[in-house]
């Protein structure tokens, strides 16, 4: 029983903890107006579709197997690996073209 | 003389389980579930204040996602998100089995490019003294680069 309640407290305190990291950080980006180029919102949506997947499989399948995790498919860590290098990619070309001061 | 001592301990017979005669002892399995529920009770305290005053604004991550030169970070942020995909995972699993999984190599997989792409994002930033000055920043001043100009007109 202890345990249990051990995870639970965990679980919301990791939940809060995200809840007030958002809140935080959307605060200072609404201050600043500050805004994520295109290659960020491109990774942002590679993020959202690959964890919200991953998030799903989760939820639906606590023992697939027993005793192990669910596993992610492999087109998924493909899909995301290339968009990560072209995330990289972008950010190199961002910075190479920066004007020397 | 230690030699003989080993000797006859390895010859006795094996110590009586008082510890675990003890444990048993019905007061002491109230102290322990008691103890138990204060050590929670503290934690969930100490969770709630850190909660509070991060939401109260007296402890400030907000520069938790923020590049070197105050633009926020994608790289950070994807790194911040898988690790805490997984470890919802594992907590969901471990809620339900307590035990802890086997995890696929898939997840693995996933972690190792969120991790490689936030350290190759961090090398590109830092390679150029550029990418981490704010738009409209000056540089720092340096160290000179040549003779100052009296040398030159005293030549």
């Amino acid at each position: 029983m202890l345990a249990r309640i051990l995870l639970i407290e965990f679980g919301v305190f990791l939940l809060g903890l995200i809840l007030a990291l958002g809140y935080q950080i959307g605060q200072r980006l609404h201050a600043r107006g500050a805004g994520w180029p295109a290659e960020s919102l491109m990774l942002l949506a590679a993020v959202v579709g690959v964890g919200g997947t991953y998030m799903k499989d989760l939820a639906k399948a606590h023992t697939a197997v027993p005793g192990m995790m669910p596993a992610i498919s492999s087109i998924w860590v493909e899909a995301y690996g290339l968009c990560c290098a072209l995330y990289l990619l972008a950010k190199g070309l961002r910075v190479w073209r920066l004007k020397k001061v | 003389m230690y030699g003989m001592m080993a000797l006859q301990a390895a010859q006795d017979p094996a110590p009586a389980p008082v510890l675990g005669q003890m444990v048993q002892h019905p007061v002491m399995q109230y102290l322990l579930l008691a103890m138990g529920f204060a050590f929670l009770g503290l934690m969930g305290l100490l969770s709630l204040l850190l909660l509070y005053l991060m939401f109260r604004g007296k402890i400030n991550l907000s520069t938790l996602l923020d590049e070197a030169n105050g633009d926020a970070s994608m790289s950070r942020f994807q790194l911040l998100l898988f690790s805490l995909v997984v470890s919802v995972g594992l907590f969901l699993y471990m809620l339900n089995n307590l035990t802890l999984p086997d995890i696929p190599a898939s997840v693995l997989i996933l972690l190792g490019i969120s991790s490689s792409t936030y350290a190759a994002s961090k090398g590109i930033q830092f390679s150029r003294v550029e990418g981490l000055m704010k738009p409209g920043q000056r540089p720092p001043d340096g160290p000179p680069q040549g003779p100052p100009p009296g040398d030159a007109a005293a030549n």
